[in-house]
């Protein structure tokens, strides 16, 4: 398949299972006049759909495509399909600020403390990710560091969880922690939106230098890639990206490793290429699952990373399976 | 102008000398093979005329911009990397894309066609062989069409007719004045098609200069410990390691 016709094609399943999200609830109305209702001035209808599954469906879409977009771009910078971007430890960093949030009742405080509170997680963990193995690190430093950094986020929610004297609290974060996409607002949308569009647009600057990292990292210094300057516009990226996307929808997992890896020869195995494939891919992955989790069990609240990865995982294990011996 | 010009220039890595400071230029035409056992500084000599690695003294390529740096010399490192199942063709076109230039460009098809890969051009470069990857990796750097050309041993693991057929090719490309630099092991076909020996042992430069010049039993013993028996050919000098000298 042409590029440009994939990239076609991927477009109109994000188009599709958009529109297939915004019909998915538990309001009983047909697709016709809830779509109709999108656009009324007032009614009760009206208000679910442009208040509870517009900025659902477009968060779906949003932080389908920054872990999409960050996996690719991770991938290529290690050079490794098993690269994903809770790899940088950013996710961990996020969850752990809300962790905190929740812990300390700072929740209650206002609207958006919750995804605030990931958001400099985020921040504060890359900060310190890049103080270790900033420049001159090497892509061996980054990925040890990132590791550094998941272990210590991870200890240190699991001891906000071991000494939690509120039982709710610790459900709240284990809950928070499965990641997902129920009940977000426009808030939501407008908080993370301006954040993901900054590391979107930071990756999309990396293309050129990630094609060149096919031949590894020597020749594609010879190449003249400023190494120093491609990880970390990579890990800026990627951190503004995933770090915005946990905030908003906890911790989704699955989407970044998996998505370039199904995408990978449908581009040619051109890293530039698997970029706006990958985000597009992440999208589609995460609106589908979204709208499988409330089909599946209505009124559970099932949760996205739950689904996710009870479904990908063996699926993920199929595949790998089909492509055995392919180099 | 020289293409390459070290004034100096010296490695150290942990506080121990690995290239003792040596100063060498490189003009049009030449096609050097840099010689010497393993260890003795052939690939950090060129990874810091690259500045690849950091160095005391002066490379010239070594002070220019990145850009700048991927215009004047090609690199061609000893490990053969193709991470990506890319193909033939895309993998060439990097060469280009190393100049801004697109895939389309005339040094793409022209270095596919210089190594034989028209047949290739679509297949899945890291499925290849060893040889062909080999090739590829060649043609790729030569699609990034500099004045300089740069390759870490670009003999190694090939079978002899590609060992000769590559080392034509690098004499080749000298003679139509560009200037290439390789380090080799095969004595005999460095001797055969280079213009010019630069031997090093133990991080410092023992002698630089023509193949039969430079090849004397003396430093054969000394450099490499080794006896060897002298065949003079039609194609020139051949050297059959005969023996190791115990040292």
């Amino acid at each position: 398949m042409s590029y440009p016709r994939l990239l076609a094609l991927l477009g109109a399943l994000v188009a599709a299972l958009f529109v297939g999200s915004l019909l998915t609830g538990v309001a009983a109305a047909g697709p016709g006049e809830s779509l109709r209702a999108l656009f009324l001035p007032e009614g009760p209808l009206t208000l679910v759909m442009r208040e509870i599954r517009l900025p659902r469906a477009i968060l779906g879409v949003l932080v389908g495509a920054s872990l999409g977009l960050s996996g690719a771009a991770l991938q290529g910078l290690m050079r490794n399909p098993l690269a994903e971007p809770g790899l940088i430890g950013v996710s961990g960093a996020a969850g752990l600020g809300a962790v905190l949030a929740i812990q300390t009742g700072l929740v209650a405080a206002f609207a958006l403390a919750l995804p605030l509170a990931a958001l400099t997680g985020a921040a504060l963990g890359v900060a310190l990710m890049l103080g270790l193995a900033g420049r001159g690190g090497g892509t061996l430093g980054l990925i040890l560091a990132g590791v550094a950094l998941s272990a210590l986020a991870s200890a240190a929610t699991a001891l906000v969880l071991n000494l939690s004297p509120n039982p709710f609290a610790a459900n709240e974060i284990v809950f928070w922690m499965m990641g997902s996409l129920a009940d977000r607002s426009f808030a939501h949308v407008a908080l993370a939106g301006p954040v993901m569009a900054l590391g979107w647009a930071l990756i999309a600057r990396t293309g050129r230098g990630l094609e060149a990292l096919t031949l590894g990292e020597d020749a594609a210094v010879s190449m003249g890639v400023d190494l120093g300057r491609l990880r970390l516009t990579v890990v800026a990226g990627v951190a503004a990206a995933v770090g915005a996307a946990t905030a908003v929808a906890g911790t989704v997992g699955f989407v970044g490793l998996v998505v370039p890896h199904l995408l990978r020869r449908a581009v040619g195995g051109r890293p530039a290429r698997l970029l706006p494939a990958s985000a597009l891919g992440g999208a589609a992955l995460v609106l589908a699952a979204d709208i499988a989790v409330r089909l599946v069990l209505p009124g559970r609240d099932l949760k996205l990373g739950v689904l996710l990865a009870l479904v990908g995982a063996p699926v993920f294990l199929h595949l790998i399976w089909r492509m055995r011996g392919q180099p | 102008m020289s293409l390459m010009s070290l004034e100096n220039l010296s490695v150290r890595r942990a506080g121990e000398v690995v290239l003792a400071p040596l100063s060498l230029r490189l003009e049009p035409g030449e096609c050097v093979g840099l010689v010497g056992p393993n260890g003795a500084g052939k690939t950090t000599l060129m990874r810091a005329a690259l500045g690849l690695i950091g160095a005391s003294g002066t490379s010239a390529l070594a002070a220019l911009s990145p850009a700048a740096r991927a215009a004047r010399a090609a690199w061609l490192p000893q490990a053969r990397e193709i991470v990506w199942p890319v193909s033939v063709a895309h993998l060439v076109g990097l060469g280009a894309a190393a100049r801004g230039r697109p895939e389309t460009h005339p040094s793409v098809a022209a270095a596919l066609a210089r190594l034989d890969l028209a047949p290739l051009a679509t297949r899945q470069a890291n499925a290849l062989s060893g040889g062909e990857q080999a090739r590829v990796l060649l043609a790729r750097a030569l699609a990034q069409d500099t004045p300089l050309i740069l390759a870490d041993e670009p003999l190694a693991g090939l079978d002899p007719a590609q060992a000769i057929r590559t080392m034509g090719l690098l004499a080749a490309l000298a003679a139509e004045g560009r200037g290439v630099l390789a380090s080799l092991h095969d004595l005999s076909l460095a001797a055969r098609f280079c213009t010019r020996l630069i031997v090093l042992h133990r991080g410092r430069l023992v002698a630089d200069g023509a193949p039969a010049a430079v090849l004397t039993d003396a430093l054969l013993a000394e450099v490499f410990g080794i006896r060897c028996t002298r065949v003079a050919t039609p194609e020139g000098l051949m050297l059959l390691p005969e023996g190791v000298i115990a040292r």
